[in-house]
């Protein structure tokens, strides 16, 4: 739709600063001669004008639930600064990792132990069977059904190791005048050793009782003697 | 009811007055005082955070940030304005700077004229059965139409007013509110 003096896109173009009421008295004259005369223009003013008011009008609108709670929640919330974070972060990491390391140390003992443990229950488990069986064999009677399971009752390991030595020992002693007079003083001479070893284990273990290193040294020491001790047992007599 | 003119000021003056008591009290760590605030506030609050956003959910975290920002920033405030003002150009913010994160974390729809556009609003677009009256068409603006819309013709902000919130020019504000005229006249025609 034309007028003589404005085409309706030209009043397009003007139409922001119209409705803003910013345009200059010119195009503002210009504007409202063509308004005057275009239906088209004149209605989508009338629409804009509308809209703009229906807007200026629109109601509140209202939360679906009462928020004070949540707000009241945090706002007790202590506000920490980012300085402060960061650096309670850091000790945060720092606690962590002494933890960390301790659990690490934990772990290891624990699984040292346990490895350890079950390795002397399985030794006394073996040497108990052999011990019962080394008398059963002595005396020609028949083997004992029931064995008392020592490592059962939880005895402590040095205690383990020191009764069951106690016992093979007073084997191999009795069967002193069954073996060869050489074997003998080639077991006494290994049994000086081990021995010699297990004292100076035990000496060691004493300064340094955390010593992995040093328990273990111990603990195969000590299994030593005991499998020498088991195998002087079951040695056949003097032939 | 008629009231009469000086009733109606004496009124007036009374709630400011107890306004000013409330913002000392909340200044002073009172939870009730800022409660009492929060109450006067709230609507027009959320009102802005759900024609800005256009999603009545996330509206209702946006006015709990809201109070909980104003709460940190009473200090702030020096009484150089209404507590209403400086608290609604509060919440522009907290909307504003809530759309800068999301945009960060979600993949976003630009339109041809550049506009960043939600997948929801797009499809709102597509069907005008959905469209039921001015405060819906508003909901289904493009987001950047839809601010300037807002600020403009419902919160009564001027261009450059609006042209400082948004980072754009005031001559960018004038453009996309008229184009959000525009759109919602063609919406509510159908």
């Amino acid at each position: 739709m034309m007028t003589p003096e404005m085409q309706c896109d030209a009043f397009d173009a003007l139409l922001p600063d119209y409705l803003e009421r910013t345009l200059d008295p010119a195009n503002l004259a210009a504007a409202r001669l063509h308004l005057a005369t275009c239906e088209r223009c004149a209605a989508l003013v009338r629409d804009l004008d509308d809209i703009r008011a229906r807007a200026a009008e629109l109601p509140l609108l209202a939360p679906s639930r009462d928020l004070w709670p949540d707000i009241e929640s945090r706002l007790t919330t202590p506000v920490i600064s980012l300085d402060e974070r960061r650096a309670s972060a850091a000790v945060r990491r720092r606690h962590w990792m002494v933890n960390a390391a301790a659990a690490a140390v934990l772990v290891l003992a624990t699984a040292t132990a346990s490895v350890v443990g079950v390795r002397m229950v399985d030794r006394w488990q073996q040497t108990n069977q052999l011990h019962v069986a080394t008398k059963n064999t002595n005396t020609g009677g028949p083997a004992n059904p029931i064995v008392k399971n020592v490592a059962a009752e939880k005895v402590p390991a040095n205690v383990t190791y020191e009764r069951e030595i106690d016992a093979l020992r007073t084997i191999v002693r009795d069967r002193r005048s069954q073996l060869d007079p050489k074997t003998v003083a080639v077991i006494e001479r290994n049994l000086s050793v081990i021995d010699s070893a297990i004292v100076e284990s035990r000496a060691a273990l004493q300064k340094d009782p955390k010593s992995a290193f040093l328990a273990d040294q111990l603990d195969h020491a000590l299994d030593t003697k005991l499998t020498l001790l088991r195998t002087v047992a079951l040695l056949p007599a003097r032939t | 009811m008629l009231v009469a003119p000086f009733e109606a000021a004496n009124d007036a003056e009374a709630a400011r007055a107890a306004e000013a008591a409330d913002i000392a009290g909340a200044r002073a760590g009172e939870a009730r005082a800022f409660e009492r605030l929060y109450r006067v506030h709230v609507d027009r609050v959320f009102s802005l955070c759900v024609r800005m956003s256009g999603d009545r959910a996330l509206a209702e975290e946006l006015t709990q940030d809201c109070f909980v920002r104003a709460w940190e920033r009473l200090a702030s405030f020096r009484g150089e304005s209404a507590f209403g003002t400086w608290l609604y150009r509060l919440a522009v913010n907290v909307v504003l700077n809530a759309r800068k994160t999301a945009g960060r974390a979600r993949k976003r729809f630009v339109t041809e004229d550049g506009d960043e556009e939600p997948s929801g609003e797009r499809e709102t677009h597509r069907n005008p059965g959905t469209i039921l009256d001015l405060e819906a068409a508003v909901a289904a603006l493009p987001p950047g139409a839809r601010r300037v819309f807002v600020l403009h013709d419902v919160q009564g902000y001027r261009h450059e007013e609006i042209a400082e919130m948004l980072g754009i020019t005031s001559g960018g504000s004038k453009a996309q509110l008229h184009r959000a005229r525009l759109l919602l006249r063609g919406a509510l025609e159908r």
